[in-house]
């Protein structure tokens, strides 16, 4: 049985990968505008600006596997970094993960309308490299009795949640070249995202409130097809 | 971000492998306007180049156009090949209109949704 379906999983993926590629892989920016409350209404982070707050770096995959049907996974991200109020370093991101089922069509020689659904799977994360006076007591001392002198230290450790969404978008899509396209596409970002389900080191903890349900978002890309 | 790099790095390797390929016609010296990989182009499309097949591809062309000659054939080939693409997808098959029409719709119930909310 495990054999069967070793060869059924190894057929699909060498199917996909060597059969006639019709491969696309796009690089872009998205612009969204979710209110971030747990941050901007937050002393201990500094300022957002559009860079942190509204834009997002957008990458994806995807294949054609039909007449005008592709299937893909898209990544957008948006990441803030810095110093919090007490000086440790802080890094946040959002990203939003989808599998996306598009269908298209090409209305006029180089000009293509594409439709898409995708189910979201988003993740945030906030690291924080921060010190701790216990931990670098005890290092002091370690160090000391090697002869060392005393070197500031710190711990980094992040905390995370994950929460499902779907999103949906239409698109045009215009071909430069028969390999490069350059493609605009809008929609939105349906997201549950709950706040009082984020981790840290196993541990269930608040987060941020963000209120991210139903976004509009748009998205300019680049096009690499082979 | 070091899964991009690594992703980055794998890429072009795997490009490299392509452009650096030995020869297929030989070691004597090719005529990059009218290759093998120009060849099948010609013949078959673009999309019927493999991903190592695509910088030989541009390659040759490239190197063909260094050289003084006209490229009028390989623009030929990527002028074909959007018609074929245009042509083959000019309208929505099956079940994908069904699917069109549910985008849109969904679409369009949120933007009226917002519009209302937003009074």
């Amino acid at each position: 049985m495990r054999i069967i379906r070793f060869i059924i999983i190894f057929q699909f993926i060498a199917g996909i990968s060597l059969s006639q590629p019709n491969w696309m892989v796009d690089v872009g920016l998205g612009f969204y505008e979710p209110t971030l409350t747990g941050f901007e209404d937050n002393e201990q982070f500094p300022l957002l600006n559009i860079w942190t707050k509204n834009i997002l770096i957008d990458w994806g995959v995807s294949k054609r596997v039909f007449f005008n049907t592709r299937i893909g996974f898209t990544s957008k991200s948006s990441h803030d970094f810095g110093k919090i109020k007490n000086d440790a370093i802080f890094y946040r991101s959002l990203t939003y993960r989808a599998l996306v089922l598009e269908t298209f069509f090409i209305v006029k020689k180089r000009m293509e309308w594409n439709f898409a659904i995708a189910p979201i799977w988003s993740r945030g994360n906030i690291t924080l490299n921060a010190r701790s006076s216990e931990m670098q007591e005890d290092w002091d001392d370690l160090l000391d009795s090697f002869g060392n002198r005393k070197i500031t230290l710190a711990s980094m450790d992040v905390m995370k949640s994950d929460w499902f969404g779907f999103s949906s978008t239409i698109g045009f899509r215009y071909y430069l070249l028969s390999w490069l396209a350059a493609d605009v596409k809008m929609g939105y970002m349906y997201q549950f995202y709950d706040e009082k389900k984020w981790r840290l080191q196993g541990m269930q903890i608040y987060g941020p409130e963000m209120d991210i349900k139903e976004l509009p978002v748009f998205s300019t890309k680049l096009i690499f097809c082979w | 971000m070091k899964y991009i790099i690594k992703i980055t790095i794998l890429g072009l390797i795997v490009l490299s492998t392509g452009i650096f390929a030995q020869n297929p016609e030989g070691k004597n010296k090719v005529n990059p306007c009218d290759s093998v990989v120009f060849q099948k182009a010609q013949k078959y499309g673009l999309r019927s180049l493999s991903i190592k097949e695509i910088p030989v591809y541009y390659w040759n062309r490239y190197r063909c156009k260094r050289s003084g000659h006209s490229t009028k054939h390989y623009a030929y080939i990527e002028n074909t090949q959007l018609e074929t693409d245009s042509k083959n997808a000019n309208n929505p098959k099956g079940w994908t209109s069904t699917f069109i029409y549910l985008v849109t719709i969904g679409i369009v119930t949120y933007s009226i949704q917002q519009s209302v909310t937003n009074l």
